[in-house]
């Protein structure tokens, strides 16, 4: 008896909570924000709870199995009585009675299908599917607010009668049955937050998502897929236009050039390894770099939001792992190494949208007749003014650059010496540009200056932001700027962890100092840097806040989260953001995907 | 709104300013507060040194501009920059030039979307603006682009003498750098003329601040009713100007029967060419779909300004993104 009281009162606490706080009900006495103390909200739940207790309690005080089911019904009845006269106006429906019959015996026989599934009388699940049905059929298919205050009744008394018919068939539980209730039910009352939490965050918002992404820009009528491909059929998500000057673009030339240049290393050093294809110090730059320039020449010329966000990806997730790992490395076991490493750890800290705003002053380009406030373009015209300057500063810089090119020849020199060809290529390369360097500073000049049609000297600063597309570039820098230090300290970590034997056992095997890293480093650390990627994939793909401050997306720069957040909140077409949202969604989806199968792979 | 309010709104307020918070003959907003648009600061002085005169209609405007580049000044500041919403500068200079070239019932299609936005008048406009800007040494610009100025930084090149002249609205007088003196009569002072019109009427372009009411209580009535009034406009006019230390206080309003001893020179200059003006016009791309007006209007603006697309090129894009039905 006490756990029917329970049971009721809770059950009509919470239909009561439904019923009214979707204001389906008319109002409970004055409108006021409380009725006593307790505030006006809680009183129909607090009646209906009262209500319902009572009544299962009183239904379980009686036995035999003919007066039961009368009580019961009577019960419901009552109750569905109560209801149905304070169904407020707006909500009396207009019973379509097609849809009344259909929805009530097609949910009768889906009952009755489950319930003989489960091997239960089939008569219990049809009343509860008819039930269920006929307030599907009389309130959801119906016209609201046409109705009568009688269509309401038949609409909220057949069902309750039909549910107090069902209910009234049950015998009281005996003490067998009320264990096995008691063992069934533990699982699920220990479940149930944790799946309501998820649920009310996750699945429902999840699912409407999927379905506003169907309906028009004011979710009113059905338009499909139309959101969807009007995202990729529109020239400002997806414009492949001018695919072909890819192949005619001067990235793609020098790309194509380095690339070749580094395979002939290889080969070149294909001796040194008795490897077909040796990796490592004097091939892997050059690689990478005829790589980067390759993609980047498809993605300058390739246009639209989506091509924006997979540069985005590529970009920062090879940068900020690359450059990390590059650190670890190279500040394992040396001098200063934690307080190096805090210093690039930093801009962690420091939130996205105060990078951005960091990084915009950065950028700011100003009149060509007026100091230049951004640091960027105060370096690079400081640069041009320096080279075309005649004063000693021109001449330190003059004399840093020709030191530094000797210094390469020297090295270069030495190599030829020693007879360690591997690295000379590379030699040969960087002193070859810092020569160019020095003859163009010393020469034409070299930064941000121009020669206006008068002959003067101006300004000549780099529109760093509004310059499309190497504006997209810029932004990505300052998200590896911050990403660069997660790569390290993660990556770090994970190089201290590799096995000093296996290390020193190569070095007795004669590996040098590139073989120990890309033959045992590397092989070590491959897991890590594969979560390394794949955190970053997710992170970037999803990059927001920077577009939002710096550009918000105009100059070709916009991403599809910012695109998804300006459809749904500027401009109120919840369909299309809806329907970026679950691009975006499903995009990151394949990836979580893998994330999850290694942590279970991991974990087993 | 209920009765009370709306009929002090009507009798407060010009019928050409009350309109814009009515839909189907429904009054739902107050106008509480009125930016002007139509302006354009200079200085004085500084156009009597150089022999400049204020000029009075488009084509004298386009002289003086041309004159002045002549003579190696330098006629403009124009910054379309604003972060997020990176364009709308543009956008008022189209929507004042619409206004004055075609009249306010082209206008008034245009932004209902009753002619379409490629209309090759709207082309035309938008050209005309472009034109003015892309000649040689007319705009002081950052790094040599007007959509990487942010708007706020022109009040300093002007005090400066780096442009001579700045088209921003009413509000723009606390964007100017501390201590600028306003229309008091010394030779560093910063002064308007009214934006000139082409047809020799006297259009302006405006925008506002409205006022709505969330429900209908008595007391939500009552603070409607007094923020349509005179009243209110003074006692705002006099707590800001305080706030303010006695500059200018960035308050204006167009409600009739206020006190004009309230208000300052500059101030009593923008309400004269409110008092005069007709037709006015709310700020077009406030009233068209956040699509267009908050969106693409600013973008493709901003692009066309940047030189990445034509005239034609930009207002077909924006036709296209006006949002069905």
């Amino acid at each position: 008896m006490r756990f029917n009281t329970i049971a009721g009162a809770s059950a009509g606490f919470i239909l009561m909570v439904v019923l009214d706080g979707n204001g389906l009900l008319l109002p409970l006495g004055p409108n006021s924000d409380t009725i006593g103390t307790i505030p006006a909200f809680l009183w129909t739940p607090l009646i209906g709870a009262v209500v319902f207790g009572a009544l299962a309690g009183f239904l379980s005080t009686v036995d035999g199995s003919a007066r039961r089911r009368l009580v019961s019904v009577v019960m419901f009845g009552v109750i569905g009585v109560a209801i149905g006269l304070l169904i407020d106006n707006p909500y009396q429906p207009s019973f379509g009675y097609g849809a009344l019959g259909g929805w009530t015996i097609g949910l009768a026989a889906t009952g009755a299908v489950v319930s003989g599934l489960r091997h239960r009388p089939a008569v219990n699940g049809a009343a509860v599917g008819a039930a269920i049905g006929w307030i599907v059929g009389g309130f959801g298919a119906a016209t609201l607010g046409t109705g009568s205050m009688f269509e309401a009744l038949i609409g909220v008394v057949v069902p309750a009668l039909l549910l107090g018919w069902r209910f009234g068939r049950t015998g009281n539980a005996d003490v067998v049955s009320r264990g096995r209730i008691d063992a069934g039910s533990r699982a699920f009352i220990f479940l149930t937050p944790a799946l309501a939490f998820v649920a009310v965050t996750l699945v429902i918002p999840t699912v409407r998502t999927v379905y506003l992404s169907l309906l028009d820009r004011r979710s009113v009528n059905f338009v499909w897929f139309e959101n969807y491909s009007s995202v990729f059929s529109g020239s400002d998500s997806l414009d492949l236009s001018n695919w072909a000057q890819i192949f005619t673009s001067r990235l793609f030339f020098i790309g194509i050039a380095i690339l070749a240049f580094s395979l002939a290393i290889a080969w070149a050093n294909r001796h040194g390894s008795g490897q077909a294809f040796e990796l490592g110090g004097p091939v892997i730059a050059p690689f990478t770099v005829a790589v980067v320039l390759l993609v980047f020449a498809a993605f300058t010329v390739l246009r639209g939001t989506i091509i924006n966000n997979l540069w985005w990806v590529f970009t920062v997730t090879a940068a900020s792992t690359a450059l990390g790992l590059a650190i670890a490395v190279l500040a394992d076991r040396a001098k200063l190494e934690s307080i190096a490493k805090s210093i690039i750890f930093m801009p962690m800290a420091v939130s996205l949208v105060g990078a951005s705003i960091i990084w915009r002053f950065m950028y700011v380009a100003r009149n060509e007749n007026k100091p230049q406030t951004g640091v960027i373009n105060w370096l690079w015209v400081g640069l041009g003014r320096l080279s075309t300057g005649s004063g000693r500063p021109t001449f330190i810089i003059a004399g840093l650059i020709a030191v530094s090119g000797l210094g390469l020849v020297v090295m270069l020199a030495r190599a030829l010496v020693r007879r360690r060809y591997k690295t000379v290529p590379m030699m040969v390369v960087l002193s070859a540009g810092i020569g160019w360097l020095f003859l163009r500073y010393v020469g034409s000049g070299v930064g941000g200056i121009r020669t206006n049609s008068a002959g003067v000297l101006k300004a000549k600063p780099i529109l760093f932001v509004q310059e499309p597309p190497f504006n997209n570039f810029w932004l990505m820098v300052i998200l590896i700027w911050i990403e660069t230090g997660f790569a390290m300290v993660i990556l770090s970590a994970a190089i201290k962890a590799v096995p000093s034997e296996l290390i020193e056992a190569a070095k007795v095997d004669g590996a040098d100092e590139s073989q120990v890293f890309w033959r045992i480093t590397m092989p070590q650390i491959a897991t890590t840097i594969g979560v390394v990627v794949v955190t970053l994939v997710v992170l970037v793909m999803k990059v927001f806040d920077i577009v939002k401050v710096v550009t918000n997306g105009q100059f070709g720069t916009q991403v599809l989260a910012n695109d998804m957040f300006n459809s749904a909140f500027s401009n109120f077409n919840t369909g299309r953001g809806a329907a970026l949202a679950v691009i975006l969604f499903l995009s990151v989806l394949p990836v979580m995907v893998i994330n999850i199968r290694r942590m279970q792979k991991g974990a087993a | 709104m209920g009765d009370t309010a709306a009929a002090a709104t009507a009798a407060n307020w010009a019928p050409s300013w009350t309109v814009f918070g009515k839909v189907d003959g429904v009054q739902y907003g107050v106008p509480v507060k009125t930016d002007l648009k139509s302006l354009v600061w200079y200085q004085p002085q500084r156009f009597a040194d150089a022999g400049y005169e204020v000029p009075t209609t488009w084509d004298d405007l386009v002289k003086l501009s041309n004159q002045m580049i002549a003579d190696g000044n330098t006629p403009w500041c124009v910054g379309i920059e604003s972060g997020q919403a990176t364009g709308w500068p543009f956008t008022d200079w189209v929507e004042d030039l619409m206004l004055r070239k075609y009249g306010a019932d082209v206008y008034d299609q245009w932004v209902s979307h009753e002619i379409p936005f490629n209309d090759p008048r709207v082309v035309e406009v938008f050209n005309m603006v472009g034109d003015l800007w892309n000649t040689d040494g007319a705009v002081f610009a950052s790094g040599g682009s007007i959509a990487a100025t942010a708007f706020q930084d022109n009040g300093q090149p002007l005090v400066d003498g780096d442009c001579f002249m700045h088209r921003q609205a009413s509000f723009y007088a606390a964007f100017f750098p501390d201590g600028t003196k306003f229309a008091d009569g010394s030779p560093e002072a910063v002064d308007v003329f009214y934006f000139p019109a082409i047809k020799g009427d006297k259009p302006v372009l405006g925008a506002g601040t409205l006022a709505a009411g969330f429900n209908d209580k008595p007391a939500t009535e009552a603070v409607l009713e007094y923020m349509s009034t005179a009243a209110y406009a003074e006692a705002r006019q006099n707590a800001q100007t305080a706030l303010k230390g006695g500059g200018l206080s960035g308050f204006l309003s167009a409600a009739k029967g206020q006190d004009m001893s309230i208000y300052q020179p500059l101030e009593k200059s923008f309400i004269d060419i409110l008092a005069s003006a007709d037709p006015v016009r709310f700020d077009g791309s406030d009233l068209m779909p956040a699509d267009v007006g908050a969106g693409t209007f600013w973008s493709e603006g901003t692009s066309f300004v940047n030189g990445d697309e034509t005239a034609q090129q930009a207002a077909d894009k924006i036709e296209a993104s006006w949002p069905a039905g």
